[in-house]
């Protein structure tokens, strides 16, 4: 069985790794620190201009694929192109936008050897943000109170709910404190220009932020869990440090929510933890590994070489434990080389080192 | 010899000192050792083993002078220290007031006066003195490759329609080095292919300066300048340049200088100490291919608890 995830080649999306990183290449960095790894990893990037595919450190080749708003039909026959050339045994996609696309096209990736491990369409759908406050209050998970607005007016209303301050999010990303319904309705305006609709109000929750990454197996157990807490955000406020440590109440409900919403492959739960009743509230759900994975494979969980096992049908043993007390530190790491690579990206639309 | 560097925190935008350091030790000089400065314990690039060879938490010598000197003086002592390179807007010009309080510690440093910082700092693009309308840089016909990988790059050939539309504006940076006297010990250009919002470079290839560099050595020696210095440009769909920012010290790219053969932190050694410490000619190979990526590194909680309480980090 080992050598199975020794000969295997893997694709890896999400690499972009600039100042608000994709998951991609903490991905595959985490499979070339497993020992039991010794396979070939091809990154997939919409534009040649991904900067994280051209560490040759990691990668074997890059290929481009078409940008999802190609659709379905489109990703398929390149996928299958690259896959007729050199088979690829398992993709796994990194950004959320993908996760759908790639759903769809599961079975049809499974019929000419490529194996994914993803959830259902469903289930990604019921973990979206505009749904995630109906989905709790169903499952008896603590979610906070979140509605979906039609327009600035209904602010005033509604804060009556949410209390002062209130968050405003917009469907995809971005997320904007407000201390009163007036910078409410500006930033509504901000966001709506940004992301269209809907925009969501929500319940602030003050308190110590969290974040669990997971992997669920295909019967939706928990494979692997891990929780960081943040240690230090950007301006943007992303994590650029976090700290690992013990906290079972957020492994427990995190397994809860993957059993609930018959979640199958990576996820990120973010939740915060209130000061003052100490209630552990879920605040988003990402279907797919975060930025700072690598922390995970560092501290003993590699949720990536667990995903290849599962998605390959691999006997494993879940991951229960991991080392506490390991930080994360995000910095950068860099390398000059010949344009030509770039250019022969660009040209015919695949790269080798 | 012990170089002490700031500017190491490159959790989101790199400070330039990370690439000081990947520079200095580029140039691999026997007995060097470097002192990674910091004004915070959470300045990421610490961390990494492969950076500084020992880090020490320091006061800000904006806020408290005397401070910073009893600080620096104490690390001078106990782990030695012979130049110090400082690399954020806030730290340049205090230290450069400092110099010659420095010098008589005997840490060398190569940085302008007061006169020619406030020459530059307070300006804005419209008064610019290096004439941005009369500006022939940046020219990227420099040579036919770099013509076809710019026409190479408006299309994705499995999907067909262009994925980048344009590129206008066009941003490039410089970087250069004066010496005591003014005149330039070396200047390198890069035509920036990924920013950030914040304006950091994540890909960028190098360009020739062209008459530009005639443009830059004039105001250097006008101006008076010393040390290093960073000169960013855009050009807009007519080809005019026009200069979007000057900032003393070295841009958050510059080890990607040294690899396209210009090591401006090993030449501002060099100048400090007289010899040659690493060979860097005066123009960089054009069409060099820079890439820079986010990665994390992990460590020990107690390390960070350590280094917040001693003060002191071996890495």
């Amino acid at each position: 069985m080992l050598s199975e995830i020794l000969n295997i080649h893997v694709a890896i999306t999400g690499l972009s790794a600039a100042d608000n990183p994709y998951p991609g290449l903490g991905i595959a960095r985490s499979l070339r620190y497993a020992q039991e790894f010794g396979g070939s990893i091809s990154g997939l990037v919409f534009e040649p201009l991904s900067n994280a595919a051209y560490n040759n450190a990691v990668f074997d080749s890059i290929y481009l694929v078409p940008y999802p708003a190609a659709g379905n039909e489109a990703l398929f026959d390149r996928i299958s192109e690259i896959n007729e050339k050199h088979s690829v045994n398992v993709i796994i996609p990194a950004l959320d936008s993908e996760v759908l696309i790639y759903t769809q096209i599961e079975k049809r990736l499974y019929d000419i050897g490529v194996r994914l491990l993803l959830p259902a369409v469903s289930s990604v759908k019921q973990s979206s943000k505009n749904l995630l406050y109906e989905f709790g209050l169903k499952n008896g998970i603590v979610v906070p109170k979140t509605f979906i607005l039609n327009s600035a007016e209904e602010i005033r209303p509604r804060s009556s709910d949410t209390g002062i301050p209130f968050l405003l999010k917009g469907v995809l990303s971005d997320a904007r404190i407000c201390r009163s319904v007036e910078q409410g309705e500006s930033e509504y305006i901000n966001l709506f220009d940004l992301w269209g609709y809907p925009i969501l109000m929500q319940q602030h929750v003050a308190g110590e932020e969290f974040d669990v990454i997971a992997l669920a197996d295909k019967n939706s157990e928990t494979a692997g869990a891990l929780v960081m807490k943040k240690f230090g955000l950007t301006d943007k406020g992303k994590a650029f440090a976090g700290v690992t440590i013990e906290h079972p109440a957020l492994i427990e409900i995190t397994r809860k929510i993957l059993k609930c919403l018959k979640w199958v492959g990576p996820v990120e739960c973010e939740f915060v933890c209130e000061k003052e009743s100490g209630t552990s509230y879920l605040i988003e759900i990402n279907s797919r590994f975060p930025s700072w994975l690598y922390l995970a494979a560092a501290s003993g969980q590699n949720l990536p070489l667990l995903t290849l096992k599962l998605a390959l049908d691999i006997p494993f043993e879940p991951l229960k434990s991991y080392q506490t007390g390991k930080l994360f530190f995000r910095t950068v790491t860099d390398t000059d080389l010949s344009p030509l690579k770039l250019m022969e990206l660009a040209a015919f639309g695949e790269v080798h080192f | 010899m012990i170089i002490a560097v700031t500017g190491l925190n490159t959790a989101s935008d790199p400070s330039s000192g990370y690439g000081v350091i990947k520079s200095l030790k580029k140039a691999n000089h026997e007995g060097l050792k470097i002192a990674g400065l910091a004004y915070e314990p959470y300045e990421t690039s610490l961390y990494d083993k492969d950076q500084a060879d020992k880090a020490f938490l320091i006061p800000s010598p904006s806020e408290n002078r005397k401070e910073f000197i009893k600080r620096i003086s104490s690390i001078k002592s106990g782990y030695g220290l012979d130049i110090l390179i400082p690399n954020l807007a806030f730290d340049i010009p205090a230290v450069a007031d400092l110099a010659p309080e420095l010098k008589r510690m005997g840490i060398d440093t190569l940085l302008p006066g007061r006169n020619a910082l406030y020459k530059i700092m307070g300006k804005t693009p419209a008064q610019n003195p290096v004439n941005p309308e009369a500006t022939s840089f940046p020219d990227n016909r420099a040579t036919g490759r770099d013509q076809a990988l710019f026409a190479s790059l408006v299309k994705n050939p499995v999907q067909g329609p262009s994925t980048i539309s344009s590129f206008s504006p066009d941003m490039f940076s410089t970087a250069l080095l004066a010496d005591r006297k003014s005149n330039l010990a070396g200047i390198v250009s890069v035509k920036k292919l990924v920013v950030s919002k914040g304006g950091s470079m994540w890909m960028g290839l190098s360009v020739e300066t062209g008459d530009f560099a005639l443009k830059v050595e004039k105001f250097v020696r006008e101006t008076g300048w010393v040390g290093p210095m960073t000169i960013n440009t855009v050009s807009n769909e007519r080809g005019l340049s026009y200069i979007s920012g000057i900032h003393p010290g070295f841009p958050d790219w510059i080890n990607f200088a040294a690899g396209a053969g210009v090591n401006l932190p090993a030449a501002l050694i060099g100048i400090l100490t007289g010899e040659e410490i690493h060979h860097s000619s005066f123009r960089a190979e054009p069409g060099r291919l820079f890439v820079r990526m986010s990665v994390d590194v992990v460590t020990d909680i107690n390390r960070f608890g350590a280094f917040s309480l001693t003060g002191e980090l071996e890495t």
